[in-house]
């Protein structure tokens, strides 16, 4: 009768001997940082579109994926992960995080800044191991390793930058996949987990800023345009079932075998360009036929936002809307677009309290959210 | 807490159907124990219960003619590591990439739905694969470069010569292409 070796009756908990030798540990100050390049940047049609992104999944030849690869196994793949981070001269300025070792505030504050998945967060969470991260100071380049694939590699940038943001990634795959064997197929492509992200592995996705559309009752029709092209998905920021929150938007692709990754992003692209073509008219309307109206909307907003003791998060957001509205028309006195993107972030939950020290119940937490906001905006900033 | 049937010491994780002759019995297998029912080249593992409940159905088939067999591909399993089709139909995803080959026949129906009917890769390979391709591509960026200049410059008798270099390289590009 043959022994498996090394093989735990039951998992065990996460950071213990049998993990891999994570290089020294960065200084926890960087996960507090809000200069991440999609927040502080300028891009292609900033007005419309807040950012883009892309992500590739990438698995490695010869290992069940993490769905079901027991510890040890999880833990050889991220042995091999870390090992082609720390001998390759491109990743000098990187960061591999332990993610099993950040606090729970720390790691939904990544999630908020949109550099990790919910899920990657939940497996933190729940001490999983195996499970890392890997990413660039600014978080413009970040890789989880072992989250539904052994690799996510995603790029995100400010405005219109699909392309850049493909330019960026793909130097990081190449980077990686110079000392890692990937799970190939010649007819499939990079295979993945899931059948939906087989081919190149891509999701390609634009977050589109759509106040104007959104006054003139739009966005469902909007939406329809988008749903009705096949092989695009739509939804809000915020997750399944919050609608389209400060009216943010997000279009991605739905299908990643058989376009090449450049026909994706041209996809996206396109039909990003004509949203964004169509909020600018719907703009210039606004303006030209509702002026009293609008500047009046836009005012009041700015106003509560700057005077307000208690603010919910989603109430938070359709008034920012409104005044990043305003700002754009130049109704507004000049709001800086990195103070409106960060706004986005730190009136989220772990954001707000690693901010503004921790709450414990929800009502504190719409109190100092108002604080914070009244803070960012007041008149003399 | 269920113990192997084998060993009584470890935790049964395995469920193994064996069919002998139309008959069907069940046991219920640490992964140590189990292994000796295992083909060789196989190994049962046993994966942790998140993020979703996987016990490690295993069945194992004696030879049974081609007829016979159709009605059992429900009840197929990775050759590599023994994850069930089945539970791909509960969860949508795979236990590891040499699933792709072992689910073929399958496969081809989920790919219809996942994909929109797309069944060929044309994007990017991976550089080992690729080999010389990689290179290729990136002389065409340097030529495209040098082009953009010779034309600012009004030297277009070079981005003429520039152009035709491309197409070469262009041509040696597909033809590599055909014998991937």
């Amino acid at each position: 009768m043959t022994r498996l070796p090394d093989f735990p009756a039951f998992p065990g908990p996460a950071g213990g001997s049998t993990g891999p030798e994570f290089p020294p540990q960065p200084d926890r100050s960087h996960l507090r940082r809000l200069d991440m390049e999609w927040i502080v940047g300028d891009g292609e049609m900033s007005n419309v579109v807040v950012s883009s992104r892309i992500r590739v999944a990438r698995n490695l030849k010869g290992h069940a994926f993490p769905t079901i690869a027991p510890p040890n196994e999880l833990n050889t793949v991220l042995g091999e992960v870390i090992g082609a981070v720390v001998k390759e001269p491109w990743f000098a300025d990187f960061h591999v995080w332990d993610i099993a070792r950040l606090s729970p505030l720390e790691l939904t504050m990544l999630v908020e800044k949109h550099l990790v998945s919910p899920l990657h967060l939940n497996m933190a969470l729940h001490r999983a191991p195996g499970r890392a991260l890997v990413m660039d100071p600014r978080g413009s380049l970040v890789a989880m390793v072992n989250e539904e694939d052994h690799l996510r590699l995603q790029a995100i940038l400010p405005g219109l930058e699909l392309e850049q943001c493909w330019e960026r990634l793909g130097r990081m795959d190449d980077a990686l996949e110079s000392h890692l064997e990937y799970a190939f197929s010649d007819e499939l492509g990079f295979l993945a987990a899931c059948p939906s992200n087989l081919g190149t592995g891509m999701r390609a996705s634009v977050m589109l800023h759509l106040p104007a559309l959104a006054l003139g009752n739009a966005l469902e029709s909007i939406k329809s345009q988008i749903v009705g092209q096949v092989g695009l998905a739509v939804r809000g920021m915020f997750g399944e079932g919050t609608g389209m929150q400060g009216n943010l938007l997000q279009i991605s692709n739905q299908i990643s075998l058989g376009p090449t990754e450049d026909d994706l992003i041209e996809k996206v692209r396109g039909i990003a360009t004509r949203i964004v073509e169509q909020e600018a008219s719907a703009r210039q309307k606004l303006r030209r036929d509702f002026s009293p109206q609008l500047a009046d909307r836009v005012w009041r907003a700015l106003g509560i936002l700057r005077y307000a003791q208690v603010m919910p998060a989603p109430e938070a957001l359709e008034w920012l809307s409104m005044v990043r509205l305003g700002v754009d028309l130049e109704i507004l006195p000049p709001i800086s677009r990195t103070r409106l993107n960060e706004l986005l972030v730190t009136i989220c939950p772990a954001t707000l309290q690693v901010l503004m020290g921790e709450v414990s119940d929800p009502v504190q937490g719409d109190i100092i959210r108002a604080q914070r906001i009244r803070q960012e905006l007041a008149e003399d900033r | 807490m269920i113990l192997c049937d084998e060993c009584r010491q470890q935790p049964a994780h395995i469920r193994l159907q064996v069919v002998n002759q139309g008959i069907t019995t069940v046991r219920s297998l640490c992964p140590a124990c189990a292994q000796q029912y295992a083909p060789p080249g196989v190994q049962i593992t046993f994966g942790p219960p998140m993020p979703m409940q996987f016990t490690g159905l295993a069945t194992l088939q004696p030879q049974l003619p081609a007829a016979a067999m159709a009605p059992l591909m429900s009840q197929a399993c990775c050759q590599w590591c023994g994850y069930p089709w089945q539970q791909f139909q509960q969860t949508s995803m795979l236990g590891c990439p040499r699933c792709y080959d072992s689910f073929a026949p399958q496969m081809e129906i989920v790919l219809r739905r996942a994909q929109g009917g797309a069944t060929r890769h044309t994007g990017k390979r991976p550089s080992r694969l690729a080999g010389g391709e990689r290179q290729v591509r990136r002389q065409i960026e340097a030529l495209r470069a040098l082009i953009e200049e010779a034309i600012k410059a009004e030297r277009y008798e070079e981005a003429c010569s520039l152009r035709d270099e491309i197409r070469r390289l262009q041509a040696q590009q597909s033809e590599g292409g055909q014998t991937a």
